[in-house]
């Protein structure tokens, strides 16, 4: 199997190699945020986020897509946390502990169910006029990613009639898009919850957080200045 | 072009000015070792750390006692991959600066190789002078944390020369914010208000890391610099006082 996947993953670097040192440059990102929050704290679970990252690159590369999709979830989800941590240390330390007393008040996550505090950020934005637009962009993108976790017919490692990983262009250039948003989103929720560190970045790094936002994202973060 | 001029510096660094320097002021800090077993901090690389090789080679240290800095995941994973211990993924002026208790159980070392152009440097305005404010907080922290045993220690400064002017000024009233007692403060009257080529840099970088070993009741053992095209290397050596 070994060597199976030593196949897939130089098949793969030969045929997506742009789109990969692409990816990478945008990971890079998470070393800004890394470095903002070393006072923090939070700063380990930024490189929580970075794993995640890496760990979807190598089995995207491998051929195992939807691992790969099951990472850039995690990915999403630490993100979540670190945003919602940061304004809540006395939930942070909990959790620190293995606590998971968001689960007694029947929330399946720390932030609570849904993506309502997040819109709540938001809303505190001048100028924004409430429209659920950060909360529709996580749940879509959340739901697309738990449909590998969740193993719906369309999002089987197997899908078709090789068992065995096999690079696939199209699922490939799926992840790859994928990825980007998911890039753009935690940096766009990690702008949003972490305004005053970002404010506070060199140019060179916020200009290269502002590069991994896409378009339609940077609207939600209006009038935060990119 | 810098990443090919990151490759050839550093090993000419190592080789000709890095090695024979710490190698000469390793002997005013375990005289009587012939394994130095120096305790080292050094910001580097992924794709060129010779200079902890050469250092081992040169029984100067071992692997236990080196930790390298990065403040980039992807090569700390690399340089992790190599069995280093690596220290946490920021850039070391903020961290050293502002978040220090993150590392200061590391501390003191033995040789400090800042090497800051080892880190990707951008040429901001203000970026040497965060470096130097940096090589101050270190030497602090090193006093802070400073045992018995420690007689000295050397550190490396390397820096990108770039045409952005050093204001000297400024540097001096940051550096005089971290207050020692009995320290009268560096007179910025005895210095130019900022300083823009090579030589002018040395000078001044000189006499300003000479200024904070002593705030901090160290003599200065030996202090030497090289330039090689774009970069500007110190290496300090100083002594504990009393």
């Amino acid at each position: 199997m070994g060597n199976h996947q030593t196949e897939n993953l130089n098949q793969s670097l030969v045929a997506f190699g742009s789109d990969v040192d692409q990816i990478i440059r945008s990971s890079e990102s998470l070393n800004c945020w890394s470095n903002a929050l070393q006072a923090h704290g939070l700063a380990s679970l930024v490189s929580e986020i970075f794993i995640d990252i890496y760990a979807s690159i190598h089995f995207s590369l491998c051929g195992l897509y939807k691992y790969a999709d099951m990472a850039l979830r995690s990915a999403l989800e630490n993100t979540l946390n670190v945003a919602y941590f940061h304004g809540h240390p006395v939930e942070y330390s909990w959790w620190q502990k293995g606590s998971e007393w968001y689960l007694t008040n029947k929330q399946p996550h720390p932030w609570g169910d849904g993506y309502n505090y997040f819109q709540l950020l938001a809303s505190e934005l001048p100028g924004n006029r409430g429209e659920n637009t950060i909360e529709k962009e996580l749940s879509a993108e959340y739901r697309a990613l738990s449909k590998s976790i969740h193993s719906t017919s369309l999002k089987l490692q197997t899908k078709g009639l090789k068992l065995a990983p096999t690079v696939d262009i199209a699922r490939f250039k799926q992840w790859s898009e994928r990825m980007n948003r998911v890039l753009s989103l935690i940096n766009s929720v990690l702008v949003l919850a972490l305004q005053d560190k970002f404010g506070k970045m060199t140019k060179p790094d916020t200009k290269l957080i502002s590069e991994v936002i896409l378009d339609e994202h940077k609207r939600l973060l209006q009038p935060i200045k990119m | 072009m810098l990443k090919r001029q990151a490759e050839d510096y550093k090993s000419q660094l190592t080789e000709k000015f890095w090695l024979p320097k710490v190698q000469k002021y390793a002997k005013l800090l375990r005289p009587r070792l012939r394994d130095k077993h120096l305790k080292i901090l050094t910001l580097t690389s992924d794709d060129n750390y010779c200079e902890t090789l050469r250092f081992i080679e040169h029984r100067l240290t071992s692997k236990d006692e080196i930790f390298l800095w990065t403040y980039d995941h992807h090569k700390r994973m690399r340089l992790e991959a190599e069995r280093f211990q690596v220290l946490p993924t920021a850039k070391y002026e903020d961290t050293i600066i502002n978040s220090s208790q993150v590392i200061s159980s590391h501390f003191p070392f033995e040789i400090l190789n800042l090497d800051f152009f080892a880190q990707d440097p951008t040429t901001e305005e203000g970026r040497v002078e965060l470096e130097i404010e940096s090589v101050e907080a270190t030497v602090r922290l090193q006093k802070m944390k400073q045992t018995e045993s420690l007689k000295g220690f050397v550190t490396i400064y390397t820096t990108l020369f770039d045409g952005n002017a050093v204001d000297v000024g400024k540097l001096a009233n940051r550096l005089n914010s971290y207050h020692v007692d009995g320290w009268a403060g560096i007179d910025g009257s005895a210095y130019p208000g900022s300083v823009k080529t090579m030589k002018e840099k040395v000078n001044v970088i000189e006499r300003l890391l000479a200024d904070i070993s002593k705030k901090y009741g160290y003599e200065v053992a030996g202090c030497n610099h090289v330039t090689p095209t774009e970069i500007i290397s110190i290496v300090m050596a100083v002594r504990k006082l009393g």
